[in-house]
């Protein structure tokens, strides 16, 4: 039987969830939120993967417009 | 026309909705943007990956909506496309050893977790293509490499299993038609992501040199660092500046440029059999 993985962008999870939060009478203080963004994403990827929806990021956000110096970098050696 | 985002090679347009990628003449080297442009690198590359997404428009759907219908001042060097929502996984397949996998190799005998024969060595070619996909975040803030089964995890196995079939039959493609004209394709890099029907679709640009690894065939010898086909005379000469391959870099002379532009202009040509004006 075929998997059913939906995929959500990661970058909008927490923003969605705040705002969840508070429609449910939660209140989140984003003053206090002692995480950096990548840590945010990082974690909205691994919250959506462990329960089977697939991770993903806008081109804007994914996309290496740098000339793939990640890429060249780890498998170039550049 | 709305402009999203530029790195130092590429930039990114909104255009009625769909996406306009759009390539420099900018060249980096050794992870720097150097200040001198190369003219007609972007529409070489452009015009490369536009050629390659049409030849490997049988094995997969692709987001190129236009390379025609775009704004007159990116003419031959921008792509129209659909908006994909990219999965965060960097698919990368390897036709020969070298670079961190190489390392890799010497270490483990693996390279991202696939097991190899003994006695491989720098530049050998590869049995068969292998899958080594990266993550783009990681704990670590770097890239790394991702076994097949932790790609599974983050995407779900039916859709891990597509993007690692789809990126190695396009390498072996690729790298089969390449070679025929004498450029050895090692590696390369591909992108994939969902189109708004929920269709894994490729995107970025493919089997360009930046997105992948050239080294002219004639001059492969198993054993020592390989050649880059299109960017060696940069290198080359920039290692004879003086240069501490730091920010900013370096001017280049002309004949370095021009050599470079008939490089790139030579790759194009060879794979795509069309003469490059």
């Amino acid at each position: 039987m075929a998997e059913k993985w939906d995929h959500y962008n990661a970058r909008n999870l927490v923003d969605d969830v705040v705002q969840l939060l508070e429609q449910r009478g939660t209140t989140p203080d984003r003053e206090r939120m002692k995480s950096t963004k990548r840590e945010q994403l990082e974690a909205a990827q691994k919250l959506l993967s462990s329960i089977g929806i697939v991770p993903t990021l806008a081109p804007e956000d994914s996309l290496d417009l740098d000339g793939h110096m990640d890429y060249n970098r780890r498998v170039h050696g550049d | 026309m709305k402009h999203i985002h530029s790195g130092k090679v590429r930039d990114l347009y909104e255009l009625d909705g769909d996406i306009l990628l759009v390539a420099s003449d900018r060249v980096s080297v050794y992870d720097v943007s150097l200040p001198t442009p190369v003219p007609d690198k972007g529409a070489l590359l452009t015009q490369l990956s536009a050629w390659w997404f049409d030849k490997l428009g049988s094995i997969v759907p692709n987001h190129v909506i236009s390379t025609e219908d775009v704004p007159a001042e990116f003419a031959r060097r921008a792509i129209r496309c659909k908006p994909l929502k990219m999965v965060q996984v960097e698919c990368i397949a390897r036709g020969y050893l070298a670079g961190l996998g190489l390392r890799e190799y010497q270490r483990d005998g693996t390279v991202s977790g696939v097991s190899l024969p003994p006695g491989l060595v720098e530049g050998s070619r590869l049995p068969e293509p292998i899958f080594t996909p990266t993550t783009k975040i990681s704990d670590t803030g770097h890239d790394e490499f991702m076994t097949f089964d932790e790609v599974a995890n983050d995407v779900g196995r039916e859709t891990a299993e597509r993007l690692r079939d789809l990126t190695i039959e396009i390498y072996a493609k690729g790298a089969e038609h390449a070679a025929t004209t004498g450029i050895i394709i090692a590696d390369t890099k591909l992108e994939f992501g969902f189109d708004s029907d929920g269709v894994l679709t490729l995107g970025d640009e493919v089997l360009t040199s930046d997105s992948s690894r050239f080294w002219p065939a004639d001059d492969w010898e198993p054993g020592r660092p390989q050649h880059a086909f299109d960017k060696q005379f940069v290198r080359d000469w920039s290692l004879t500046t003086g240069w501490d391959k730091t920010p900013p870099g370096p001017e280049m002379p002309e004949n370095i440029v021009q050599s470079t532009r008939e490089r790139y202009i030579e790759v194009y040509e060879r794979i795509t059999g069309l003469k490059w004006s």
